[in-house]
C-alpha cells in the first residue's frame, strides 16, 4: 500500500502525518466539518440552524425534496445542462479551437478575443443577454425574424427559459473550453499531421483519427470539469432571471433550488438534504466517468 | 523510379534554404542526402515528399512531373526522424492507416500489412502500442507503414538519430537489407558521413543549401571535388595545411612533401588523409606531439616545423612523444585546393 | 476503491456521532421556547450609556436611498447621539437578498449588528436564534419611551406586533404601497378615466388593446397581486402563526382566473423578462401598471406625462391595498445592554416625526405618521413634487393590510408568497387550470 516501498517505518509515518497536518486541519475545517454538518442537518424533520438543534430524526427532508415539483424542474434542467448544453459547448469550442489553430495570421488576436468572456463578469454579461433574449427588443429575435421565424419569448415562456439558460451557459463556457482545447491542439506534434498527409488522410480523417484521439485527455478533462460545473450552475440563473428563478420557477437548477431554500426560505435542513442528494449524484457521476474514460482515452 | 530535381529552390520568407539544385537519383538506388545540420537536406527531402512546395524548379518521378502533386498522390513513403507513429493506435492500425485512406478492402489491407510486417520482422508486435516498443522496433514499424502502400519511393529522415550506437549499426544494416529486398528507390537523409558511406549507393553532399558533390561513397572519399567534401568525409578528418607549389614541388611548412605536376606555381590548401601519412618510410622528419588511441587505431600527431599532421597507424605501432619519426605521403591521399574558392586543383603527385 | 469506501464509511460514522449529540441538545430548545414569554415581562431596562458606544445599522438602501440613510445617521449622531454618547454607523449590505444572506451568516457567526433593516419574515426567522429584542419595555418606558407612538398609522403598528398582537419586535421604516401608474397624456387624448373597479379595468384594457394592440395594464409583483386579490375577493391569506387560509375558499382561484382571462386576450401583461414594468411603461408599451410607490423614481416617461391612482377594488366594501416595505429591529447577540439601548435610541429617532419627514420627502417611501402627512411642511412638499404617489398611496391608508411574516419548520411566509406567484405564473404561462395551480402551490407547503 505504501507508495515508497521500504520507507514505511513508524518514524516515516509519523513524519508524513506531521507534514500533512496543516492541510488536514484546513480540509477538516472547511470541507469535512461543513460536509458532516450538512449530512446531519439533512437528517432532521425540522432544524434550528442558528442553534444547531434539530427534531425528528429520519429521511423526512429527503422525502420533501424528492416530492417537490420545483426540485423536479431543477433536476430536469440540470440534466439538460449536463447532457446537452455541456457537450454542445465542448463541440462548439472544439470547432472554434480547430479553426483558430488553422489560421496563421491574427491567431493571437482571435485567441484573446475568444478568451474575453472568461474574464467578464457573469452578472454583467447576464444583463446583456437579458436584452439579447428580449422578446420585443432582443437581437436574437431580430435575427430569427430575418428568417421569418416568429419571435420567441425566451425569458417569459416557461418552456423556453431552459433553452435561454442553456444558450447563455454554452456561451459562458466557450472561452475556457476553447482556450484549453486550443492549447491541446497546439501541443499535438506537427509530425503526426505530416505523417497523416503522407499517408493520404483527408482533413476529416485527420481530425477524427489524429486530432481527436490526441485531444482525448483534454476533452475528458473538460467533460469531467464541465459535468461538475454544470451540476453547480447557479450564477447563470441568477444573472438571467434574478432571484425568482424564471417564469413559474422554470429555470431552477439544483444549486439554485438549494440557494433559494437556504437563504430565501430559511429552511436549512431541506436545503441540506438537496445538497446531499447533489453531492451523491456528483460523486456517482464522477466515479462512472473515471471508469468509462479509462477505456476511451489515450494518455501519453 | 528515377527521381530528378531540376533547378529546385526553396525560400523560407527571406532565407534561402536550397539553391538551384539539380540532381538525379537512380532507380532502385539507396541515395544518401548528406550534410551538416542546416544544410538544406531535410528541406530537400520534404520537397520530394511534397510536404514543402519548392519556390522554383521541377521535380520528376520518372517522366512524371510531381512538383504540384500532394504527398499522398506521389506514391512515397516517409519515415520521420521521430518515426511519428500514431501513439493512440496499435502497430497494426498504424500500418493499416495508409491503406485505409486508399480505401483498400479490409481483408486485402490486412494481408498487405501482415506481409509488410514480415518483411520488417515485427509480426509478433502487431497488437502493441508504439510506446511499448523499443526504438529499433518503432523504426521498423515506421518503415512498414511507409512501404505498405506499395510506395515507389522511400524517404528516410535521419532514421537512426534516435537510436543508441549499437542499435544504429544493426538498424542501418536492416534498412539496407529491406531496401535491397524491395528494390525501392530510397533517399536517406543523414548528417553522419560514416552512416552514409557505409550503406548508400550514392551520396549527395550538401552545404549551406548548395550541392557540393554527388558521387558514390568511395569515389567521393577518394576523389573529393572540393575542400568541404574532403573535410566532411573521413574519420579522423583530413589534415588541412597551407602550402605552395613551387616548380612542380609541393612545399608544406618549408618542407618538400612530394612532387606535383601540372599545377602552376601558387599558394594552395593541402589536404592529406591521415592514412596517407606513411610513417617510418621516407625522409621527411617530424617529432611526435600527441598520441591518441581510437578504438583499434592509434592517431599520431606529428609536428612538422610547426604544422600539425595527423597520421593513423595500427595499435601495435610503438613510439613515444618527442620521438623523431620519418615519413612520406601516399600520393593518392594528397589533394590540393584553391586558396579562395576551395575548389580542387587537379594535378599529378609524383 | 477500497480506500474510498473506507473514507465514506468513516464519514458516516463521524456523522452519526454528531447526530447523537444533536439529539441530546433537543430539550434545550424547549427551554428556549418557554423562556420567550418571560422576556416580554422584563421590567428593568438599561437607559444609561456609561461610555460612548458605536453601533452598526445594516441596511439595503442603495443610491439616493442610501445617501438619505447616511443623512439621517449623521443627523442623529450630531444631536441625540452626541448628547448620549452614541455613534451609529450605517452599513450598506447590498439589496434585500444580500442583506438577508449576510444577516443569516452574521447571526450564525455570533456577530450580528445591533440594528438592521428587515422584513417581518426575517424577524420571524431570526427569532429562532433568540437574538431579536422585544421593544415594548423601551417604547412604553416613561422616560425614554415613544411618547407619540399612537401617531404612527395603526396598520404599521399592527404589522410590527403581529406575533401576539402586543409585543413589538420592530418599528416601521421604509413603507410603501401599490398604486396604478398611468399614462396621463394617453388617457387625456382618448378621454379615458382611471378605472376604480376591476370590471372597469378589464373593460378599459379591452378598449386600449383593440385600439393600440398593446396591453392596457401590467402588474409588477404577481405575489402582491395574489395576496391583495385574495383579500379583495373576500378570502383570507395567512395569519402570523403560519396558518394558511387561502386554500379554504375560492378567492385565490378567482384572482388567478381574473388575471388569466385578461392575460390570455392580451389585455394585461406581467413584468416577466423586463423584471419591472416601469421600463415598458416609460416606452409606452403598456399604458398602466400597478407597482410599488417606491418605484416612482424609476418611471422615466418617454414623451408623456404620468399620474397615479389607488388600485382598483372588486367591491367598495372590500377595498384592500398592501402596505409593504421593511422595518427596523434590534438584536442583542453578544451585545451589551448599553449597545442595545443605543440601537433603540436610533430606531426611535428613525420613526420620529422629524426623521420620517426627511425620509419620506427625500425618497419614494411614504410617511408612517399622521402628523407628518398633516404637517404644513409635507403639504408644501406635495405641492412641489411631481411624484403623485405621495398622494395616491396614502389615500389608500384606510384599507391597508399587511402580509403576515412567520416562520414554521416546514415553510415560511416567504414560501407561501413565492408558491402563489409560481401558481399564477403556472396558470398564465403553462395554461394550468387555476384550481390545480392553487392546490399545487398549497400542496408544496404541507
Amino acid at each position: 500500500m505504501s507508495i515508497i516501498e521500504g520507507r514505511n517505518t513508524a518514524r516515516g509515518t509519523v513524519a508524513a502525518w506531521v507534514y500533512l497536518l496543516p492541510a488536514l486541519i484546513i480540509i477538516s475545517v472547511f470541507v469535512f466539518y461543513p460536509l458532516i454538518m450538512a449530512f446531519r442537518m439533512s437528517m432532521y424533520e425540522s432544524y434550528n440552524f442558528y442553534k444547531n438543534v434539530g427534531t425528528g430524526f429520519g429521511f423526512a427532508s429527503f422525502k420533501r425534496v424528492l416530492c417537490d415539483s420545483d426540485f423536479h424542474i431543477a433536476v430536469k434542467n440540470t440534466l439538460f445542462l449536463s447532457f446537452v448544453a455541456m457537450p454542445v459547448s465542448i463541440i462548439i469550442s472544439l470547432v472554434i479551437a480547430l479553426l483558430i489553430s488553422s489560421i496563421k495570421k491574427f491567431q493571437a488576436l482571435f485567441q484573446t478575443f475568444f478568451f474575453l468572456p472568461y474574464v467578464t463578469s457573469v452578472i454583467a454579461v447576464g444583463i446583456v443577454f437579458r436584452w439579447l433574449f428580449h422578446s420585443n427588443y432582443g437581437l436574437i429575435n431580430y435575427f430569427l425574424g430575418l428568417f421569418h421565424i416568429h419571435p420567441v419569448a425566451w425569458l417569459n415562456n416557461p418552456k423556453t427559459t431552459i433553452y435561454a439558460l442553456a444558450i447563455y451557459y454554452i456561451w459562458g463556457n466557450l472561452a475556457f473550453n476553447t482556450i484549453i482545447l486550443l492549447v491541446g491542439v497546439q501541443n499535438i506534434p506537427k509530425m503526426y499531421y505530416n505523417a497523416a498527409r503522407v499517408d493520404g488522410a483527408k482533413w476529416g480523417k485527420i481530425i477524427f483519427r489524429i486530432t481527436l484521439p490526441q485531444l482525448s485527455p483534454t476533452i475528458i478533462f473538460l467533460t469531467i470539469v464541465g459535468f461538475i460545473a454544470s451540476f453547480k450552475v447557479y450564477n447563470e440563473v441568477y444573472a438571467l432571471f434574478g432571484d425568482l428563478g424564471g417564469a413559474a420557477n422554470s429555470a431552477y437548477t439544483i444549486v439554485f433550488y438549494i440557494y433559494r431554500t437556504f437563504y430565501g426560505a430559511g429552511r436549512m435542513h431541506i436545503a441540506a438534504a438537496a445538497a446531499v442528494i447533489l453531492f451523491v449524484a456528483i460523486l456517482c457521476i464522477t466515479i462512472i466517468q473515471m471508469l468509462v474514460s479509462k477505456k476511451f482515452v489515450h494518455y501519453k | 523510379m528515377e527521381i530528378r530535381l531540376e533547378n529546385i529552390q526553396k525560400k523560407f520568407s527571406s532565407v534561402v534554404a536550397v539553391h538551384d539544385m539539380n540532381i538525379r537519383i537512380k532507380d532502385g538506388s539507396l541515395t544518401g542526402l548528406l550534410g551538416p545540420s542546416g544544410c538544406g537536406k531535410s528541406t530537400t527531402l520534404f520537397m520530394i515528399a511534397g510536404l514543402y512546395a519548392p519556390t522554383a524548379g521541377n521535380i520528376f518521378f520518372g517522366d512524371e512531373a510531381v512538383t504540384l502533386l500532394p504527398p499522398e498522390k506521389r506514391g512515397i513513403g516517409l519515415v520521420f526522424q521521430n518515426y511519428a507513429l500514431y501513439p493512440h493506435m496499435t502497430v497494426l492500425k498504424n500500418i493499416l492507416f495508409p491503406l485505409e485512406n486508399m480505401k483498400i478492402p479490409k481483408k486485402e489491407a490486412l494481408k498487405m500489412a501482415e506481409e509488410m510486417a514480415d518483411i520488417v520482422q515485427i509480426r509478433d508486435l502487431l497488437d502493441r502500442k508504439p510506446s511499448q516498443l523499443s526504438g529499433g522496433q518503432q523504426q521498423r514499424v515506421a518503415i512498414a507503414r511507409a512501404l505498405v502502400k506499395k510506395a515507389r519511393v522511400l524517404l528516410l529522415d535521419e532514421p537512426l538519430s534516435n537510436l543508441d550506437a549499437r542499435l544504429r549499426l544493426e538498424t542501418r544494416e536492416e534498412i539496407r537489407r529491406i531496401q535491397k529486398e524491395t528494390g525501392i528507390t530510397t533517399i536517406y537523409v543523414t548528417h553522419d558521413q560514416e552512416e552514409a558511406m557505409s550503406i548508400t549507393d550514392d551520396i549527395v553532399l550538401m552545404d549551406k543549401g548548395w550541392i557540393q558533390q554527388q558521387d558514390s561513397p568511395q569515389q567521393m572519399y577518394l576523389n573529393p571535388g572540393n575542400q568541404f567534401t574532403a573535410e566532411f568525409l573521413g574519420n579522423p578528418p583530413v589534415n588541412i595545411i597551407d602550402g605552395k607549389i613551387t616548380d612542380s614541388v609541393l612545399v608544406v611548412c618549408g618542407e618538400k612533401l612530394c612532387g606535383f605536376d601540372g599545377v602552376e606555381d601558387q599558394p594552395v590548401v593541402v589536404g592529406i588523409r591521415p592514412e596517407a601519412v606513411l610513417i617510418g618510410n621516407g625522409d621527411i622528419k617530424a617529432s611526435v606531439r600527441l598520441i591518441e588511441i581510437v578504438g583499434k587505431d592509434k592517431i599520431i600527431s606529428l609536428d612538422l616545423k610547426g604544422c600539425l599532421i595527423r597520421a593513423i597507424v595500427s595499435l601495435d605501432y610503438d613510439c613515444n612523444v618527442e620521438e623523431l619519426l620519418s615519413f612520406s605521403v601516399k600520393h593518392s591521399g594528397v589533394f590540393l585546393f584553391d586558396k579562395t574558392t576551395g575548389a580542387r586543383i587537379k594535378g599529378f603527385a609524383s | 476503491m477500497k480506500k474510498m469506501m473506507l473514507i465514506i464509511l468513516s464519514l458516516f460514522l463521524l456523522g452519526s456521532t454528531v447526530f447523537a449529540s444533536g439529539q441530546q441538545e433537543e430539550p434545550k430548545k424547549e427551554d428556549a421556547k418557554s423562556k420567550e414569554p418571560a422576556k416580554a415581562e422584563v421590567v428593568s431596562i438599561n437607559k444609561e450609556i456609561s461610555s460612548p458606544v458605536t453601533v452598526e445599522f445594516w441596511h439595503g438602501m442603495s443610491a439616493k436611498l442610501g445617501e438619505t440613510v447616511e443623512l439621517l445617521a449623521d443627523e442623529f449622531n450630531q444631536t441625540i447621539g452626541a448628547e448620549k454618547g452614541i455613534t451609529v454607523v450605517p452599513v450598506f449590505q447590498g439589496g434585500y437578498t444580500d442583506l438577508k444572506q449576510k444577516l443569516t451568516a452574521s447571526i450564525k457567526a455570533g456577530t450580528a449588528p445591533v440594528i438592521s433593516q428587515g422584513y417581518s419574515n426575517y424577524i420571524a426567522e431570526f427569532m429562532q436564534a433568540d437574538v431579536v429584542v422585544a421593544l415594548n419595555d423601551y417604547i412604553y418606558d416613561s422616560e425614554v419611551g415613544i411618547k407619540d407612538f399612537e401617531d404612527i398609522f395603526p396598520g404599521y403598528r399592527a404589522e410590527n406586533c403581529q406575533i401576539d398582537g402586543k409585543t413589538f419586535y420592530s418599528l416601521p421604516f421604509n413603507k410603501s404601497t401599490e398604486v396604478i401608474f398611468y399614462n396621463k397624456t394617453f388617457f387625456e387624448e382618448n378621454g379615458y378615466e382611471v378605472p376604480k373597479t376591476w370590471d372597469e379595468m378589464s373593460a378599459l384594457c379591452k378598449t386600449i388593446y383593440e385600439k393600440t394592440g398593446k396591453p392596457g395594464m401590467g402588474y409588477d409583483s404577481l405575489d402582491n397581486y395574489m395576496i391583495t386579490m385574495i383579500q379583495q375577493f373576500g378570502g383570507k391569506y395567512t395569519d402570523a402563526q403560519g396558518n394558511i387560509y387561502y386554500s379554504q375558499n375560492d378567492a385565490a382561484v378567482k384572482a388567478i382566473n381574473l388575471f388569466k382571462e385578461n392575460f390570455d386576450k392580451g389585455y394585461w401583461r406581467i413584468a416577466g423578462e423586463d423584471k419591472y414594468l416601469s421600463g415598458p411603461f416609460g416606452n409606452a408599451d403598456v399604458y398602466m401598471y400597478i407597482g410599488s410607490t417606491a418605484g416612482a423614481s424609476y418611471v422615466k416617461p418617454n414623451g408623456f406625462e404620468w399620474d397615479s391612482a389607488p388600485i382598483p377594488y372588486v367591491s367598495a366594501d372590500k377595498k384592500a391595498a398592501i402596505q409593504q416595505g421593511t422595518n427596523v429591529f434590534l438584536m442583542n447577540q453578544n451585545k451589551s445592554d448599553e449597545e442595545v439601548y443605543a440601537g433603540y435610541e436610533f430606531i426611535k429617532y428613525l420613526v420620529s416625526k422629524d426623521a420620517n419627514f426627511i425620509w419620506s420627502t427625500n425618497t419614494g417611501y411614504l410617511p408612517i405618521r399622521k402628523s407628518v402627512v398633516e404637517s404644513p411642511e409635507y403639504k408644501k412638499f406635495l405641492a412641489t413634487t411631481t411624484d403623485t404617489t405621495k398622494i395616491s398611496g396614502p389615500a389608500q391608508g384606510d384599507y391597508y393590510f399587511y402580509e403576515p411574516g412567520f416562520f414554521t419548520p416546514n415553510y415560511s411566509s416567504y414560501d407561501v408568497r413565492v408558491s402563489l406567484r409560481a401558481a399564477v405564473e403556472d396558470a398564465l404561462l403553462n395554461g394550468t387550470d387555476a384550481k390545480t395551480a392553487v392546490d399545487t402551490a398549497y400542496g408544496k407547503l404541507k
